[in-house]
């Protein structure tokens, strides 16, 4: 039980990380916008990189932050039916509903390692008049989808957890230290 | 089978796994995947990738993080406090007037956001207080605001009809050109209704005793306190409607001035700031993924 707590406390923590990191992206994205406006109409120069620069950083942005919304259960759902089940019910439906969870996550993190991994060899660059190296934004798509998956199985630890036992992986004092 | 019997048996089953409590991202790009898989074999799954690197590219949607940024900026900027101020001030001897206020305020708000939460807590945190204390009908103080947020979607900038112009196709100067009618008349209703009501039942928005009513030079001064939401709303709408800038760069614009104004009134702060951003990507992540597995579903509906 304590290695399974441990791994529960572990994805959580890296996706806070994570995100609370690739969220500080939308202030260069607003930073980068408003500099290309600036420029434009106040000394006549568009840059040829401020648009497409800020698209990687927010494709960037919210395949990293998939995980971290997961951990904060903020993906919405339809809960007319869900809300009003009993905890251990929510738990065993969750067990066979998430199954398209983990099928669309892992086509992501597989897939998505193919195609990254041949933009990679190939150093990809992008047809636009910057050419910038697009492989490290293809490279976030496996890399969100295998946060997502991490954070996602947690939850399916949980719901076993629940289902057996009634009660939540986790003990309040760890919740508590894994939100601080 | 047929096309049409696979998309009817697609909306059937999308409508059963939304039921059953599945965020809503994986019911539709996992029955995307389901469908596209039994449609045409395992070429389906390149679907997914295509997908994800088509919307990396889309920069329209790049305006969603933006606005959002914007909206929970100005949630927190301290222009709630100025516009019910105003509004105090010039609708507070009406019968109702408090809440006719509030309705004009969820206007001027929504005209600088594009969701309706913005409304709601900007005028419900300074406005509702006030009206329960005034001995305002406890139904129509909160009816009015949630009402007023309502027109947030409706009244350009309008996130849902970035995400809308997007999947189909349409024009987003057009969809923010027909929001701008029905909004205002929306909210001119949402007065009337008010007005009416307060005259037949004064009980229900008792007008401000006459101690407490200001005279006209007060009344003039504190228009001061539209001037940062009026060079907002310019600020945004403006530049798109008259071809400054494109949608994205006005979202842009408009973050950068919620910002300054944020600023102006001395409520930026290291912990605001840190709770504005990560409340940001968990929004804009819980909108893209369901964009993401609409994606995945919509080539295999097509079949």
């Amino acid at each position: 039980m304590s290695s399974l707590r441990k791994y529960v406390l572990f994805v959580s923590d890296l996706n806070d990380k994570v995100g609370r990191i690739a969220s500080f992206l939308v202030i260069g994205m607003i930073g980068f916008l408003v500099f290309e406006v600036f420029m434009r109409y106040l000394f006549d120069s568009p840059t040829v990189w401020a648009h497409e620069l800020s698209a990687m950083l927010y494709g960037a942005y919210f395949l990293l932050g998939g995980g971290y919304t997961l951990k904060w259960n903020e993906h919405i759902r339809v809960d007319i039916i869900y809300d009003i089940l009993p905890i251990r019910a929510k738990a065993i439906l969750d067990l066979v509903t998430w199954l398209f969870f983990y099928a669309f996550c892992a086509v992501l993190v597989i897939e998505g390692a193919q195609y990254a991994w041949i933009s990679v060899r190939g150093m990809e660059r992008s047809n636009s008049m910057w050419e910038p190296f697009i492989w490290p934004s293809k490279i976030c798509i496996p890399l969100g989808g295998l946060l997502m998956l991490l954070q996602g199985f947690t939850k399916t630890l949980n719901d076993v957890a629940i289902a057996l036992t009634g009660r939540d992986l986790l003990s309040q004092e760890d919740k508590r230290s894994a939100s601080a | 089978m047929s096309i049409e019997a696979l998309a009817v048996l697609m909306f059937v089953s999308m409508m059963f796994m939304l039921a059953t409590g599945l965020p809503i991202a994986f019911v539709l790009g996992g029955l995307g995947l389901f469908f596209g898989f039994f449609a045409w074999g395992s070429n389906c799954v390149h679907v997914l990738i295509a997908h994800a690197s088509d919307l990396m590219r889309a920069n329209l949607l790049l305006a969603c993080p933006l606005f959002i940024f914007m909206a929970y900026t100005l949630e927190r900027s301290g222009i709630a406090e100025d516009l019910y101020d105003m509004m105090y001030r010039w609708m507070g001897s009406l019968r109702g007037g408090l809440a006719i206020g509030t309705v004009v305020g969820c206007t001027i708000v929504a005209a600088m956001s594009g969701i309706s939460t913005t409304g709601v807590l900007m005028m419900g945190i300074v406005g509702l207080p006030s009206m329960l204390r005034r001995k305002y009908d406890k139904k129509l103080a909160m009816g009015c605001i949630m009402a007023g947020g309502a027109l947030g979607p409706l009244i350009p900038p309008s996130l849902i009809m970035i995400i809308y112009s997007l999947i189909a196709g349409q024009s987003v100067g057009k969809l923010f050109l027909g929001g701008v009618f029905p909004g205002l008349l929306l909210s001119a209703l949402f007065i009337f209704y008010i007005v009416t009501r307060c005259y037949l039942n004064p009980n229900l928005g008792p007008p401000l005793p006459p101690e407490e009513r200001v005279g006209w030079w007060e009344k003039i001064i504190i228009l001061k306190n539209i001037i940062i939401p009026f060079l907002l709303v310019l600020g945004v709408l403006g530049s798109i409607s008259f071809g400054v800038a494109t949608p994205t760069e006005a979202a842009a614009i408009g973050a950068f001035g919620a910002v300054l104004s944020a600023g102006l009134h001395r409520k930026l702060n290291w912990s605001i700031m840190r709770e504005v951003i990560f409340k940001t990507i968990r929004t804009v992540c819980m909108v893209m993924w369901i964009i993401f597995g609409a994606g995945v579903s919509r080539p295999s509906s097509k079949g």
